[in-house]
């Protein structure tokens, strides 16, 4: 049988007490996707990839965050076999960050060389307000 | 399975009841689009969590509730969104078939000015497509556009939208650029 638990806070022994909003409040959205493939493996509130060149593009948002200020924290799968140091990264210095849309490119880079490349494998996860 | 009465219950709760109730659906189809003469085409890849709640109904709103606040926040005093009741309060649409739900995602995730016009001048900006179309492998990505050869049909307008809600958005829209002249 379906239930509900109704409280406005929750207190630890040890830690004192916290507001459930800010237990509750936790990621708005987040995509896991391919873009080798141009494919989008999981996600919530998504509801497109926008795939606009290798390595770039845009995760497009169902319920639109409060405005463009939210934080995404990101990860990306290596690069074959080589050492290198990927990340996903935002473009907002090229591409707007809207409310509805966050942009971004994915990069590697090792001592002697960089370059933006096709992840087969990246994470994003929204967090802030919604509208 | 039915999808309960969400009119008034926030979008993201409702997507959170798509997630946990709803198959997702992977569609073949792609949309390809030039945004910019000097940039490659772009790729627009449904989610199919979000094609699960388009092909379900009742879940997501009417795509003129994005515009409305896509217009909120081009305006240059925007802080945050104010009008977030439209995702929510708005009354959500119907089941839409496959194809409609593309079309639905072209006009929310895709510039206006490339849908709005899309077929002016001498090739279409955008082209809906399969999958198995597109390149197999992404070599030359950054040089993908879309074939001289594409020749497009006509499409659903926006008016032809507006008809289907019983509602005039171009007058909408017109107040909503006013308001933000205004203020400019």
């Amino acid at each position: 049988m379906a239930g509900k638990i109704i409280a406005d806070q929750i207190q630890s022994t040890a830690a004192g007490t916290v507001d459930t909003k800010y237990v509750v409040d936790g990621r708005k959205g987040f995509c896991n996707f391919n873009q080798g493939t141009s494919a989008i493996t999981d996600s919530l509130n998504t509801s497109s990839l926008t795939d606009t060149s290798a390595g770039k593009g845009a995760i497009n948002w169902t319920n639109a965050m409060g405005n463009a200020n939210y934080t995404c924290t990101t990860g990306t799968g290596t690069v074959s076999t080589s050492a290198y140091v990927v990340s996903l990264n935002d473009d907002a210095a090229f591409v707007a960050r809207t409310s509805s849309a966050w942009s971004f490119q994915t990069n590697y880079a090792n001592a002697s060389t960089s370059a933006i490349f096709d992840s087969n494998f990246s994470i994003c996860a929204a967090y802030g307000d919604l509208a | 399975m039915n999808t309960p009465e969400f009119q008034g219950t926030n979008l993201w709760e409702r997507l959170h009841w798509a997630k946990d109730n709803l198959e997702p659906v992977q569609t073949d189809y792609r949309v390809v689009f030039e945004n910019d003469v000097d940039s490659p085409a772009s790729i627009l890849v449904a989610d199919p969590n979000w094609m699960a709640c388009a092909l379900q109904g009742g879940i997501l709103p009417p795509v003129w509730v994005y515009w409305l606040l896509a217009a909120d926040e081009a305006h240059p005093d925007f802080k945050k969104h104010t009008r977030g009741y439209l995702l929510h309060d708005t009354r959500p649409i119907g089941p839409l078939t496959e194809e409609q739900a593309i079309e639905y995602l072209i006009y929310k995730d895709v510039p206006r000015t490339v849908w709005e016009n899309y077929n002016v001048g001498n090739k279409p900006k955008l082209v809906i497509c399969n999958k198995s179309q597109l390149p197999q492998t992404r070599e030359w990505r950054n040089a993908w556009g879309i074939s001289d050869e594409v020749v497009s049909g006509n499409s659903k307008t926006v008016q032809q939208i507006e008809k289907q809600d019983g509602l005039d958005l171009t007058e909408m829209f017109s107040n909503e650029l006013n308001r933000s002249k205004v203020y400019a």
